[in-house]
């Protein structure tokens, strides 16, 4: 049985309007993020520290940055995820869970559900279903769940920066992925979005 | 550049050729179905074929005679 001790305040989101400087600005291909066209399913998962994400806010949405698709390409029934991370926590474990079940999290949250049809290369604007209200002070995780249930060559690779364990990838065939991914140390170039 | 002919005579003695290209400027893959051969058959045949301009495997997995396998090169 795993007990989760993070426990954390109730957040106050402020009701500004904007967005964040882009989150690193790497130049590593990661094919497998946030969602591997090779294999018909696949999960990625990447950790921001607070100190990157900023102040207590409403998070709307995010941009990453991707290259490489032939477009257009469609990824159909991908899932976002967003969730309060403990702030001592920064890295995955080194057989991180996909259900995040090793993680102290809180405050997970389908913030996307979507057919993510990629027109075009470059940053990308995803705009959220329901609003992640973030408290300012724990990390912030992010879970990209790709249930496509088909693969399509002519995929491409987010653009991401080196951060020792800040990653975590899957990919199978026959089914979605369910246990443990495979630690990287990498995580996506992103923007935050309020 | 992948001699694409000759790789997909080499791959057919082994299994069914589902892909075998360029996926992007950046990547080459090939998709096997009912592969009779094990890995390390196939790495030798890549090794040849399309190491020396993909020259990073970043993925290779052979489930249930599905065998599927990224290479990569970096940008210019």
């Amino acid at each position: 049985m795993i007990i989760n001790p993070y426990v954390y305040k109730n957040p106050v989101c402020v009701p500004t309007t904007g967005g964040s400087s882009l989150i690193a600005n790497g130049t590593t291909n990661v094919f497998e993020a946030p969602a591997y066209g090779l294999y018909n399913y696949s999960w990625s998962s990447f950790i921001y520290t607070a100190g990157l994400i900023g102040a207590a806010r409403q998070i709307t949405g995010i941009q990453i940055e991707i290259a490489g698709y032939t477009t257009p390409y469609t990824f159909n029934n991908q899932t976002i995820k967003l969730a309060h991370l403990a702030p001592a926590t920064t890295q995955f474990d080194t057989a991180p869970a996909i259900n995040w079940s090793d993680m102290p999290v809180s405050d997970v949250t389908i913030v996307k559900e979507f057919n993510w049809i990629i027109t075009a290369n470059g940053i990308i604007d995803i705009n959220f279903d329901t609003n992640f209200c973030y408290n300012g002070t724990s990390n912030l995780i992010i879970g990209w769940e790709n249930r496509d249930g088909t693969w399509t060559s002519g995929y491409g690779w987010a653009e991401t920066i080196s951060s020792a364990g800040s990653g975590a990838i899957q990919y199978l065939d026959a089914n979605y992925p369910t246990g443990n991914g495979i630690r990287i140390s990498n995580r996506m170039n992103l923007r935050i979005k309020y | 550049m992948v001699d694409r002919q000759a790789l997909v005579e080499e791959l057919e003695q082994h299994g069914n050729v589902v892909f075998c290209d360029e996926n992007s400027e950046l990547s080459y893959i090939v998709v096997m179905s009912d592969w009779t051969a094990d890995e390390a058959t196939f790495e030798a045949i890549a090794n040849i074929y399309i190491i020396p301009d993909f020259p990073e495997m970043s993925v290779l997995t052979l489930v249930d005679g599905v065998l599927k396998a990224q290479f990569n090169k970096q940008r210019v």
